[in-house]
């Protein structure tokens, strides 16, 4: 086993798999550390075990997964699965595999953790049934499961369409779509169309899945501003508000998703530097424009480092694959060059519609405008009043509010509640939300069991 | 969380003391009688005790940049196998675990919280004959200076196991010591119980108030922020690490070092362990916390996997069952030391009316403080075993610069 | 839930004292709510009230079980294995 190695990669996503290949191909050892089982992150997840079965991706998305996949696994980069690292600093890591932790250390790291579906809490959503939209395709992905009709889905997002399509095609019975968007959004968003249309391809596909709902008959909601999940200890109704009515909905399933937002924990627990976008409402690590952090020797890629879809991933793991591999003067200039000339062109195309589909799936910041009696840290059952009461009583910064309530204390380490009781606290003190931090993340990011931590296997 | 409405203890002290009033002694200037500078458990217990007594006080306190020492905090009213060679130290530490109930309940009253003060005593455990010796030698010095008097006694394996049933001790440990005056507290709770209480008896609590400057004026002290003015009669430098920067102002080189703690963090767990061992202690809330380390790496709170699994092992020898629970969280954060391990309690050399206020242990002292310390801030001295804890004990020791 | 592939190779495993047979390679998550078709896989330490699996990809922490004697497992972050023994995560903790 290497004692140090090039580069870490972590993150088994098309961003990870494509710095991890681009580097080991250019003559670097390179370690990719992946929590799932077969690569492939979320968007190809299971691609390369499951074949023709993936009825998701079209016939050319499907190609493109499984060359990358291929290529990973050509490339001679060494591929560590099931594995979770709990501890990273700059130049090393501590993970644990099948029960034993161990220290891996390297010159260079790239981070590529992907993106989450973002946590907004509404009444009720604690209840078995509810899940978020991606969960549903995971399932299909992963297990071939659908799930319990009827449906609805409900919220803002690319998923919305996506997943409704999917389940559509399935067979599953959807009960209706609740449409959470902003009108005013989608209106300002149309000014960024000309632009977005130089990826036509791109803008057919999502038309085309709109036509397919739109002509399908599910009742599709538009302008519904506030969604609530029923019933005794599982799902059993859901109702929603529009600025004209109230409707309700009997369900055994209700998927929900309000855009998606990159996980932050790694970088956090690595110290990089993160700013605020203020028009998608998520933190996200600093990067160059070749995906250098605040720290020289780490790179963050992917939908972890900004939310651009699988494509521009694919393509920002070429590049820190680039840039790795020439700080280590693995590659020339000239080779540099050359192997960045097809990256860029292909970016820019891709990069097209963004401010087209970043706009129209804006998220609305009264989202997080929810009633005092709603759940907002899920393992610690802190409410939104409580929230509310800790900034009263003087906590203005999260990590305040977080020892005074509790929020953030449970299992999942504020990935679920971080958002919101940022929002929650920066409307109740009426500023922004970089105004009143972020929650402080530490070591161990995944738990772990205490016997571990006294058995890491060091590199001596 | 609960909230209780203003008691009838906070109505009869406001009715008696109307009003905070504001003496501008230029425009724009806020005037307490007394200004802390700190909130933290000692700003807090001072702030506490002098609103109490109807006092116009204000907390000025900084943003937490750095987490405030009392995160590190296991929770621990901690006195015993401590202080041999100073019985006044060690009385102080029981006075305050005695003055703990009475103290909770007044704060459960007019702050609304619950600190959740449990007198149940505390063991250390001790693995291996020589470790037994070793603390058995120093109860004996503890119980001979004390005349008797310590509240302390060594106990066999299986007295432990009596003590603890739901433990299964590990081969290494062959008993402890238990000392009856001792118990737990959650330590955050009390802190912002303190604060509460001190607001809702007529003080004031000032956060994101850094003091950026300190200078004296005819009738006591004027302090700015970033955006206010203050002045004050008698002023209180409790602001932990932070005092190396306010004593600056004075010309003033204050005692005291920073200690990192890393402490460990299980999920819940039941109730097992009703009686806290020193370095595994079971919160209120049912989480495990493990860590007992101080080491002296300036102001830096990062984590070292090596030395939480230096806990973590030590943790493990004591109680082998430990190691299946999940580790959910840890952190580091510096506790304030004084160098020679003992409390400062003076005033600043020159002036009669401005206070130094360091130690360590401020959660087990937080009840005495409370009750000691605001007639040291109003000019009434100290009682006699807090006498002997001044500034000019230090002459002889080289100060690090703030 | 609807199950679409039949011809998969399958394994044995054992929830809540009940066997069955499943997918290989699938989630434990996947299996529970798919296979089995459990109403709820654990409680909430602090409430009791019923959890299930919500986010499906490691984050929201939900999907906790008890497998092969391991408490609090994420079974959407575990494969299926042949004789492996899965129960509810059940604890309720009392806090002070």
């Amino acid at each position: 086993m290497q004692h140090q190695w090039d580069l870490i990669v972590i993150g088994g996503g098309p961003s990870g798999l494509n710095a991890a290949s681009t580097a080991a191909e250019n003559g670097l050892e390179v370690m990719l550390i992946d929590e799932q089982k077969t690569p492939g992150g979320q968007i190809y997840r299971k691609l390369s075990v499951v074949t023709a079965e993936n009825r998701f991706l079209q016939a050319d998305d499907r190609k493109t997964g499984l060359d990358i996949i291929n290529r990973f696994f050509k490339s001679g980069a060494h591929y560590a699965p099931e594995t979770i690292i709990w501890f990273a600093e700059p130049g090393r890591t501590i993970c644990s595999h099948k029960g034993k932790s161990r220290e891996i250390k390297s010159q260079y790291m790239v981070v590529a953790t992907g993106a989450m579906e973002r946590p907004v809490p509404f009444a009720g959503w604690t209840l078995p049934g509810v899940m978020g939209a991606g969960a549903s395709d995971i399932l299909y992905k992963d297990a071939s499961v659908t799930p319990p009709g009827p449906v609805v889905i409900a919220g803002n997002g690319p998923l919305i369409p996506l997943v409704s399509s999917h389940l559509l095609s399935l067979g599953v019975e959807i009960a209706a779509i609740l449409d959470m968007a902003p009108f005013t959004k989608r209106l300002t968003s149309l000014g960024a169309l000309p632009r977005a249309m130089k990826d036509m391809p791109f803008l057919l596909k999502g038309a085309g899945m709109m036509k397919k709902l739109y002509l399908s008959k599910i009742p599709i909601v538009h302008g519904v501003t506030q969604i609530a999940a029923h019933g005794n200890q599982k799902l059993a109704s859901v109702s929603c508000i529009t600025p004209r009515k109230t409707l309700e909905f009997e369900v055994a399933t209700l998927l929900f998703h309000h855009g998606v937002i990159p996980r932050t924990h790694m970088s956090r627990m690595l110290r990089l530097e993160h700013a605020w976008d203020s028009q998608q409402r998520y933190w996200y690590p600093k990067t160059d424009d070749r995906g250098m952090s605040s720290n020289e020797k780490i790179y963050v890629i992917g939908d972890n480092a900004f939310v651009h879809g699988a494509d521009v991933s694919a393509l920002k793991g070429i590049i820190a694959g680039i840039e790795v591999s020439l700080r280590l003067n693995m590659i020339s200039n000239a080779e540099a060059s050359n192997q960045y000339h097809a990256v860029d062109k292909n970016m820019n195309k891709l990069l097209a519609p963004r401010a087209f589909v970043d706009n129209w799936f804006a998220p609305d910041p009264k989202l997080y405008k929810v009633d005092d009696d709603v759940i907002v840290c899920r393992c610690e059952r802190v409410r939104a009043g409580d929230i509310r009461m800790a900034v009263e009583q003087g906590c203005h910064e999260v990590n305040e509010i977080k020892i005074r309530t509790r929020c953030g204390m449970g299992n999942c380490q504020g990935r679920m509640c971080g958002p919101a009781v940022a929002e929650i606290a920066a409307e109740a003190l009426g500023t922004e939300v970089p105004q009143v931090g972020s929650l402080k993340i530490r070591p161990p990011v995944r738990p772990i069991p205490f016997g571990q931590i006294c058995d890491v296997e060091y590199i001596h | 969380m609960k909230q209780h409405s203003s008691s009838s203890v906070v109505k009869k002290v406001r009715a008696l003391f109307p009003g905070k009033g504001s003496r501008a002694r230029t425009q724009g200037t806020q005037h307490f009688d007394i200004i802390i500078a700190g909130g933290g458990i000692i700003g807090a217990a001072v702030g506490y005790g002098l609103a109490r007594k109807g006092c116009r006080v204000a907390i000025l306190d900084a943003p937490p940049i750095i987490d405030r020492a009392s995160r590190s905090n296991m929770g621990l009213i901690w006195s015993q196998s401590k202080a041999l060679g100073c019985p006044e130290y060690s009385r102080l530490g029981f006075l305050s675990s005695r003055l703990f109930p009475a103290l909770g309940r007044e704060l459960l009253d007019t702050s609304g919280i619950d600190i959740v003060y449990s007198p149940s005593g505390g063991i250390i455990p001790c693995l291996g004959e020589e470790d037994f010796n070793q603390r058995s030698n120093y109860i004996d010095g503890l119980m001979a200076q004390s005349g008797g008097d310590y509240p302390g006694i060594m106990i066999s394996r299986g007295q432990l196991e009596k003590m603890l049933p739901k433990i299964n001790f590990g081969g290494q440990v062959v008993g402890g010591c238990f000392c009856e005056g001792d118990g737990f507290v959650e330590p955050l709770k009390l802190l912002f119980a303190l604060r509460r209480g001190m607001v809702n008896l007529g003080g004031s609590f000032l956060n994101d108030s850094r003091v950026s400057s300190i200078s004296r004026d005819a009738k006591g002290y004027v302090l700015k922020t970033a955006k206010k003015v203050f002045s004050c009669e008698r002023l209180v430098l409790a602001g932990g690490m932070g005092n190396r920067q306010l004593a600056a102002h004075f010309d003033l080189k204050v005692p005291v070092q920073p200690t990192r703690g890393q402490v460990l963090l299980t999920e819940r767990v039941g109730d097992l362990l009703p009686i806290p061992l020193l370095g595994i202690t079971r919160t209120p809330g049912g989480t495990v916390m493990v860590g007992f380390m101080h080491e002296n790496v300036g102001m830096d709170t990062g984590l070292v996997p090596e030395s939480l699994a230096k806990e973590a092992n030590w943790a493990v020898s004591v109680w082998p069952g430990i190691a299946d629970l999940r580790v959910i969280r840890c952190w580091s954060s510096l506790r304030v030391m004084p160098l020679d391990g003992y409390p400062v309690y003076d005033t600043i050399p020159g002036h009669s009316n401005a206070f130094l206020i360091n130690t360590h242990s401020a959660v087990t002292l937080a009840a005495a403080h409370a009750k000691t310390l605001p007639d040291f801030v109003l000019g009434k001295g100290l009682p006699p075993d807090q006498q002997i804890f001044g500034l000019s004990r230090f002459k002889n020791i080289e100060v690090k610069k703030a | 839930m609807k199950i679409e592939n039949k011809g998969d190779k399958r394994v044995t495993i054992v929830f809540e004292g009940i066997e069955y047979r499943v997918p290989e390679g699938i989630s434990v998550a996947a299996a529970i709510l798919g296979h089995i078709h459990a109403d709820y896989t654990s409680i909430n330490a602090i409430t009791g009230e019923q959890c299930a699996p919500h986010c499906l990809m490691g984050v929201c922490f939900d999907c906790l079980v008890e497998i092969d004697d391991l408490p609090n497992q994420q079974s959407c972050m575990i494969s299926v294995k042949d004789g492996m023994r899965i129960k509810k995560q059940m604890t309720l903790v009392e806090t002070n």
